[in-house]
Formats: C-alpha cells, sequence, structure tokens
C-alpha cells in the first residue's frame, strides 16, 4: 500500500513541469555548444517557443534564450501541422532572407508584428560565417519587445540563438550576458 | 419533397427585392444614449470603456492622427448626428475585418484599407459598423442564453490562457486586442444572417445619404471572394469570411438590388471618393503590404496585389511587393517574373530602394557577382543610412 501511495505521490510529482538550473559548464543542444553563465534556467518544452530548448533568466514571460538547431533544407523553423503554412528553409538562403525567414515564422506562428528591424551584419558563430541582428516587435500579447539573433547555416543547416525580451528593462539587463554566450558558441561538425 | 424544398430555396435566393420593399432602416439609439449603469448592457459598456483605455496605447494600434481625423469625418459624412459617439481604431492586423463595440468603440484592421479600392467600399464597411451600433445587434444578440455561455468560455480561455499558452510564451494570456475582440460580437462576421442583412442595408443607405457609388458595397464583397477563391491551399482555410453568413453571393445580390433603387432615387451624380483615401493611406501602404506578404498566402496575395496594380494603387510599391512574392515563393520561372516586376517598379516615383537589395541577392544567388554587385552599390547609395550595410558590403566582397 505504502508503495503505490509512493507510486502516486512520484506520478503527481513527475507530472509537474519544472524550470531547472542551467550549469556554468558547457552545454551541448544538438550541434550547438554554449558556456552559459550561472544565471539561465531550462523552461519545460511544454512552454518553451516553438518547442525548441529554451531557456530564461527572469522568467519565460519576460526573457528567453532558445536554440534552433539542425533545421534541415525544406523544413521550417517551428513545426508546423498540416493547415499552417509556415515558411520553409533553404540552404541556399543569404542572411537577407533568413532574416524573412524568422520574421514571417513569428508573424504566422505568433501573430507578431516586427515595429523595426535592423544591423543585420556578419558574425563568426564559432568558426563559421554567420549573422547577427536586432529587430522590435509586439506578438499577441502587446508587450514590446526587442530580439536578437546570431545565426550560421552549416552543411546546409540553419542554426539559430534567440534572445527576446520585454524591451523596457529585461532586454539590456541579460543582453550583455547573451552576447557572451553566442561568444563561446561553436557548431559541431 | 427534397426537391420541393430544393426549389423553394431557389425560389426564394432569386426573388428579386422591389423598389416598394426597399423600407429604411431606423436606428433604435438615441443620439447620447448611455445605458443603466446598474444592468448588463451597462456592464458589458464598462468592460468596453477599459479595454478602449487599454487599445489608445497599444502597440498594434496604427498612430496616424490625420488618417484616424480622415476616418472620423467619413463617419460624419456618413452619420453626421451620430458621429461623435463613434470613436474609430486603425489596428495594424493584415486580414480583412472591422469591429463595433456596443459602446461605440470602432476598430478597423490594416487589411480591410489595403482590400477596400476607395471611399465608397471603405464606407460601405463603416456604415455596415455603424447600422450593428445603432440597430443594437451586439446588445440584441447578448440576449441569447447561447451566446452567454460561448462569452463565458471566451472569458474562461483568456485567464486560462495566461498559464496553458506557455508554449507560445509570446502569446501569453489575452491582449487588450483580444479583449476588445471580444467585441467580435460586434464583428463584421460574427453576427447571424437577420442582422448581418440589415447591417449591410443601413451601411448602403447611408451611402446613399452621402451621396457615394452605393454600387461599390457588391463590388468589394465580390473581389473579396474572387480573392479568397484565388487562394492557393488545397484546403481552403476556414477563415472569418467564409464562416460568416449570409453567403457572400445572397450578399452581393441583395446589395446590388439595393444599389439600384438607391441609385435611381438620387439625383446627382454619386462619389468615389478614390484620391482622398489613396493619398490617406498611401504613407501606411509599405507596412501593409509588407504584413500581407508575411502571411505566405501567396496565390491570395498575388490576386491582391495585382488588383491593386489594375486598379493603379502604389504602382512602384505593389510592383516592388510583388518581386518579393515570386523572390520568396520560389517556384518554376519565380525569378524572372521577380526581376520583371522589380524592374517595373523602378520606373514609378514611389518605388521601394530595398528592391535593388533584392535585386542583388537573387544576382549573387545566380553567382552573377558583377551585376548583384551593381544593384547592392545602387542599394547603398540610396539609402546610405541602411542598418544592413555591414552585411551588404559582405555580399559586395563574395565572389571576387
Amino acid at each position: 500500500m505504502k508503495k503505490i501511495v509512493l507510486l502516486i505521490i512520484v506520478t503527481i510529482l513527475g507530472a509537474c513541469s519544472t524550470h531547472s538550473i542551467v550549469t556554468d559548464k558547457p552545454q551541448t543542444i544538438k550541434s550547438i555548444t554554449v558556456t552559459p553563465t550561472l544565471i539561465w534556467n531550462k523552461v519545460p518544452s511544454n512552454l518553451s517557443i516553438g518547442g525548441v530548448p529554451t531557456w530564461t533568466a527572469d522568467g519565460i514571460s519576460l526573457n528567453s534564450l532558445s536554440f534552433f538547431s539542425d533545421i534541415k533544407d525544406g523544413k521550417t523553423l517551428i513545426k508546423a501541422t498540416k493547415k499552417e503554412q509556415f515558411p520553409i528553409f533553404k540552404a541556399d538562403m543569404l542572411p537577407t532572407e533568413l532574416v524573412e525567414l524568422i520574421e514571417s515564422t513569428l508573424a504566422k506562428a505568433y501573430e507578431a508584428k516586427v515595429l523595426s528591424s535592423g544591423n543585420l551584419k556578419p558574425l563568426k558563430l564559432g568558426n563559421d560565417d554567420g549573422f547577427e541582428y536586432t529587430f522590435d516587435f509586439v506578438a499577441g500579447d502587446e508587450l514590446p519587445r526587442r530580439g536578437y539573433i546570431a545565426g550560421a547555416v552549416k552543411n546546409e543547416k540553419l542554426h539559430i540563438i534567440f534572445y527576446q525580451a520585454a524591451r523596457l528593462h529585461y532586454y539590456d539587463t541579460r543582453v550583455g550576458d547573451v552576447r557572451d554566450i553566442i561568444k563561446t558558441a561553436a557548431i559541431k561538425e | 419533397m427534397s426537391k420541393l424544398v430544393l426549389a423553394y430555396a431557389l425560389v426564394m435566393l432569386i426573388q428579386p427585392i422591389n423598389a416598394e420593399e426597399f423600407l429604411r432602416v431606423m436606428p433604435e439609439l438615441t443620439t447620447n444614449y448611455q445605458p443603466d449603469t446598474s444592468g448588463t448592457e451597462g456592464g458589458i459598456w464598462l468592460i468596453m470603456k477599459d479595454a478602449e483605455e487599454a487599445l489608445k496605447n497599444s502597440p498594434s494600434r496604427i498612430n496616424d492622427p490625420e488618417l484616424d481625423a480622415y476616418l472620423h469625418d467619413l463617419i460624419c459624412k456618413l452619420t453626421p448626428e451620430y458621429c461623435p459617439e463613434i470613436r474609430i481604431y486603425v489596428i495594424r492586423r493584415p486580414h480583412f475585418n472591422a469591429t463595433m463595440a456596443p459602446n461605440g468603440m470602432m476598430q478597423i484592421w490594416t487589411g480591410l484599407l489595403l482590400r477596400a479600392k476607395n471611399e465608397a467600399q471603405l464606407s460601405a464597411v463603416l456604415g455596415h459598423e455603424i447600422g450593428h451600433y445603432l440597430r443594437r445587434h451586439s446588445i440584441k444578440r447578448f440576449d441569447d442564453a447561447k451566446f452567454k455561455t460561448s462569452l463565458f468560455s471566451f472569458l474562461t480561455v483568456g485567464i486560462a490562457g495566461a498559464v496553458a499558452t506557455g508554449h507560445m510564451n509570446l502569446n501569453a494570456g489575452r491582449s487588450v486586442l483580444d479583449i476588445s475582440q471580444f467585441s467580435m460580437y460586434a464583428s463584421i462576421f460574427a453576427y447571424g444572417r437577420a442582422h448581418e442583412s440589415e447591417a449591410d442595408k443601413y451601411g448602403i443607405q447611408l451611402l446613399a445619404d452621402a451621396g457615394m457609388k452605393t454600387e461599390e458595397a457588391a463590388k468589394l464583397w465580390e473581389s473579396l471572394t474572387a480573392e479568397f477563391d484565388a487562394a492557393n491551399y488545397k484546403k481552403p482555410k476556414p477563415s472569418l469570411f467564409f464562416s460568416t453568413h449570409p453567403a457572400p453571393k445572397d450578399r452581393i445580390r441583395k446589395l446590388n438590388a439595393y444599389s439600384r433603387i438607391l441609385s435611381s432615387r438620387l439625383d446627382k451624380e454619386e462619389s468615389l471618393g478614390l484620391k482622398a483615401f489613396q493619398e490617406r493611406i498611401s504613407v501606411h501602404m509599405k507596412t501593409m503590404l509588407s504584413d500581407e506578404i508575411n502571411l505566405r498566402q501567396f496565390g491570395q496575395t498575388q490576386y491582391l496585389f495585382q488588383s491593386l496594380l489594375a486598379d493603379g494603387i502604389s504602382p512602384g510599391l505593389v510592383n516592388y511587393f510583388l518581386g518579393e512574392l515570386h523572390r520568396i515563393r520560389k517556384e518554376e520561372g519565380d525569378f524572372a517574373l521577380a526581376k520583371q516586376y522589380y524592374e517595373e517598379a523602378k520606373k514609378y516615383e514611389d518605388h521601394d530602394p530595398e528592391l535593388y537589395r533584392s535585386l542583388g541577392i537573387m544576382y549573387l544567388k545566380e553567382k552573377n557577382y558583377t551585376l548583384a554587385h551593381a544593384q547592392f552599390s545602387d542599394y547603398l547609395a540610396q539609402l546610405p543610412e541602411a542598418t544592413d550595410r555591414e552585411m551588404i558590403e559582405y555580399y559586395m566582397t563574395m565572389g571576387r
């Protein structure tokens, strides 16, 4: 009987989605490896953006860092149902086109409206040529947000690190930390 | 038996509307109407008042006092006695919709502004919404117990949404837009057949009062139907437009019949209001076209853009965005078409310098580095403050 009660308790606890701490050791997310500082928490997958591995420092509604890794040619950034027409990644896309892909995906999935987009420039992600850019947007919850994206295409696969936060206070608070993480990023061969 | 029913339905469908039957629909609200604050209607007005305060500062609201003033003037043309009670907000949402709350708060979505081709078509929608307001349709609908149930569900979803939709955490919770959409029960789409028809009739009689071309009301619905028919979904996406009633065909038939009756009673030429309308929305054209492209509904969007072009609306910008559509779609023959549209766009003063960047990207992908370099140079020359300058300069080193 005791065993059954214990089993029920464990099952109930197990069912609760919890955040877990991200350590300051190198973290591997599919093909991306980064070394973070000790401020991040893993967000349960049912709460993450597009279901991809996502971390937060201050709470998922305030800021998040998501890893879209190993997106193959012909696939969408976010898993789409048959009815959803999310834009498709093509391996020959240039950074300008990748920005269009990201913004359209956010528009389709989250009704995001880009208020301003800019500072698209080259960036090394590990040893690979990539890009970075910043944009201001508002999604369905009407909270003005700022996004920062670093990405690269390697071996015909797209890898993106996407930081987004409330524009007021929270973006600036953590963006330095995010840039430090991106400096440590490497994409597996 | 079923044949009899079908025959009856067909007879009803093609039944002509006689001029004598066109009795004017009268408002049910007095001017400066205020509901009893202790009743249900008063409660709804209070909710709407809060939603409206938040809507005023919504980042999704198009902040253009001149556009607001223009739209309000149109409302005053349509209904001079009630116009002080109607407030209008333009919302950046790339779908065809307008909503009216029972307290006189009207929302016009940018997707509607993009599709209305002239002042008369826009006014047909405004008049329709005024009809819902003055005939108190939302309050009448609210009295329906079934509707109360769905309203309760809506609010429940709203509260649960803040927690449960975390996986779409950018959307966590219901926004004020959605709460004011809750005026969706006053949406152009959400009423029953009788209320929609009545609002159509109200709208078109206001058009006639204001001396605007009444035949434009049906034309708006005709072009919407054609646009949705051009959608390239394998399975048509259920849209607000199609889930509504009356069926578009019936609506068009009735509006045309009303138009013939009302036009015959006018002794002056009706106005279209093309120039004023185009001037007013032209400043938002780039945002609206760009939002439409982001929907990635290429068949529908292609139809819409081509019809804008046929009407001579912002040819430089529309050609550019047709180029964008083909460049992004990447189907067979699209690259050639994209280039044609970009080149065509260059002929107009309102073309967007970003088209040089798009051309550069296309040439770069074709490994035509000389032409790519030339287009990128043009882009940077025309937009020296371009925020992606570093990336463009990087592209210009490629293949060299």
